[in-house]
């Protein structure tokens, strides 16, 4: 009891409940704008969260990043286009009801979802983090070697597009990581001479470029459209949202399960979140044929199960170090900066400010409330502002938010540089999650191996030899094995199917 | 754009020559492998799985590119003057200080982006206004400074 006195005293501070709001207004903006994602509004929050106590830092991402994905249903609803890619599983149907004339109560469904998803989301991570710490206190480097492999391969083979593109990807986040100076004898590798790559790429602005200019070059490239926006009345928001929820708890329930579980997956994030919600709430729907005309239910499974997916992917990013989506990437990046590192240990240093992130997850849901509201309220006008004069504006705080880290225009460059290559590699279907991921596990997957290669004086068996290794191990070749085994399962019908004509 | 098989081989070029880089690096004593081993490893997937990448666009023809939209050369050169104007930024800032610099870019691109002058002024002098105050007064960031002292 003491302890959340405690906690509520340090929340309820002036500065901390400014940042909350100010990072929740900034989130229910950037969601709202069709395109803009949560994970590109994080890493433009970052060079604001490097001149916080670590608290403030994370308490600011986590009210701000719970927001842009409830507002992401805002232009779903209004426009027929999702504001973040996690609302692009339900923008269908979304949309199929404002034409109805049911938009406020897909709006007011979206906000009370999102807002018990999330809820649900906060208690499995405060529940299940700490059970988990029990078993990685148990782990060697040999474990923890697997277990970042095994979390870059899932990020690899479920992110969108095609595994092996995935798997390249990843790849290529591992090579950036392994540029600078090596733990092992101090030598530079990939430098080319330059100075300033003797530390590496540096996190945060190599986030910027792949995520805030690539975006800018994207809305760059696309021709301006006018969209016509629906008209909603918002004093009837909540008119029937009770009895809905009533109707279809098994919805609300399995939407903030199956969100928990895919968050707590490295690389499978609110998006995947929404879109496996989405199909199993088609799949053991009643009325199936409804679904993408107008249904209540994916907006009910999925619009919960992406807020729910929030919460979960902290789980495996503060117990072993391994993000659970781009935006807990940025979440360890941070608390490295700040001298902290991800891992069991951290639970039991830091009790303070587990116990702050804890009540702040709940805390961040509740206030979506309120603040969803007057969102849904000012939706159109944030809708109507004009990409034109938005893309530059984004253009200015990436190059400045790159830059205030270090004050050096050298990481301006590396920003600009992973932008352009961010964006080709999207448009070409190479998905960028498992890139940030390679680039925060590649230190990680390394210094475990070299140390268990040194422990174990180079004997490859020995990574098989303790129990937990040998089944994390086994699990990751069996994840590897996974696109092989479809590639076969999908022949085997054909050639059966070949004789018979 | 570009199709899998030319993704493919600037994988493979890719991870040739990282795998041909990190053997030039020092070993551990005791012939242990050292700095090299975590590239070299990463090179040879690199280049394993873009070759596959290559053949299998190969195997497909060139009907399947990625990108289907059709890009006109005027949006290609909107992109490329994004790029320009953070690459004139990172040489102009140092010698015409922030404000300026920052002011020129976003008039710039905004324009190019089809805002007309008198609407991109006002906005871009706010932008940098407000940068202003929150990276130089509030966070305390030393935004690069011109010759005239700002």
């Amino acid at each position: 009891m003491e302890a959340i006195l405690q906690t509520l005293a340090l929340l309820s501070q002036p500065k901390v409940v400014g940042i909350v709001l100010l990072s929740a207004v900034y989130g229910l903006f950037i969601g709202s704008i069709p395109g803009l994602t949560a994970t590109m509004a994080t890493a433009l929050l970052v060079p604001f969260t490097f001149f916080l106590d670590p608290l403030s830092g994370l308490v600011a991402i986590i009210t701000m990043e719970a927001m842009a994905i409830f507002a992401g249903d805002i232009p779903a609803v209004l426009l027929r286009i999702p504001g973040t890619p996690s609302s692009a599983a339900y923008t269908e149907d979304s949309y199929e009801l404002t034409k109805q004339g049911k938009g406020e109560i897909a709006l007011g469904l979206d906000l009370i979802c999102s807002a018990i998803g999330g809820i649900m989301g906060a208690v499995a991570f405060i529940v299940g983090a700490p059970l988990l710490v029990l078993i990685a206190m148990n782990f060697t480097s040999f474990e923890n070697f697997w277990l970042a492999v095994l979390g870059l391969s899932g990020a690899a083979m479920v992110s969108s597009g095609a595994p092996l593109k995935g798997t390249i990807s990843a790849l290529l986040g591992l090579f950036l990581s392994t540029i600078g100076i090596d733990i092992t004898l101090g030598y530079p590798r990939f430098t080319f001479g330059n100075v300033n790559l003797l530390n590496g790429i540096s996190f945060i602005p190599a986030m910027i470029g792949l995520y805030g200019v690539s975006e800018v070059l994207r809305g760059a490239m696309s021709p301006h459209l006018e969209y016509p926006i629906a008209r909603l009345r918002a004093e009837s928001i909540f008119q029937g949202v009770y009895e809905l929820l009533k109707r279809y708890k098994t919805q609300l329930f399995r939407g903030g399960l199956v969100g928990t579980f895919v968050g707590a997956l490295p690389g499978a994030g609110a998006d995947i979140a929404a879109w496996l919600s989405y199909a199993l709430a088609r799949r053991f729907s009643r009325e199936p044929e409804k679904f993408g005309k107008g249904s209540f239910e994916p907006i009910i499974d999925a619009g919960t199960a992406n807020n729910a997916a929030l919460g979960a992917a902290w789980i495996p990013a503060l117990v072993f170090g391994i993000p659970g989506d781009p935006v807990t990437a940025i979440v360890i990046g941070v608390l490295m900066m700040k001298g902290l590192r991800p891992g069991p240990l951290i639970f039991q240093e830091q009790a303070g400010l587990l116990n702050g992130l804890r009540m702040m997850f709940i805390l961040a849901n509740l206030l979506m409330l309120p603040l969803g509201y007057l969102a849904i309220r000012a939706g159109s006008s944030i809708i109507r502002i004009p990409r034109n004069v938005l893309m530059p504006i984004i253009l200015a705080f990436s190059i400045v938010g790159a830059y205030a880290l270090e004050n050096s225009l050298f990481d301006v460059g590396i920003m600009l540089m992973l932008g352009i290559l961010g964006y080709l590699m999207e448009a070409n279907g190479f998905p960028i999650a498992p890139v940030v991921l390679g680039l925060v596990l590649g230190p990680m997957i390394e210094q475990n191996f070299m140390i268990s290669m040194i422990k174990a004086q180079w004997n490859l068996l020995a990574f098989f030899s303790r129990p937990a290794s040998l089944v994390l191990g086994v699990v990751t070749l069996v994840v590897w094995m996974l696109p092989v085994l479809m590639v076969l399962l999908r022949r085997r019908p054909l050639v059966e199917a070949t004789p018979g004509g | 754009m570009a199709s899998d098989v030319v993704a493919g081989i600037i994988c493979l070029i890719l991870g040739v020559g990282i795998y041909l880089t990190a053997r030039t690096f020092p070993t551990l004593g005791g012939g242990y492998p050292g700095p090299g081993f975590f590239p070299q490893i990463l090179g040879v997937m690199l280049a394993g799985a873009g070759l596959v990448l290559a053949v299998q666009g190969w195997r497909r023809g060139p009907g399947r590119l990625v990108a289907r939209k059709p890009l006109w050369r005027w949006e290609w050169l909107k992109a490329l003057g994004v790029v320009a104007a953070v690459g004139g930024y990172i040489v102009a800032a140092p010698r015409l200080g922030f404000p300026l610099t920052m002011g020129l870019l976003l008039v710039a691109t905004m324009v190019m982006l089809g805002v007309p002058v008198r609407k991109a002024l006002p906005v871009a002098i706010l932008t940098v206004v407000s940068m202003l105050v929150i990276f130089g007064r509030i966070l305390r960031v030393p935004l690069p400074v011109g010759p005239w002292g700002w």
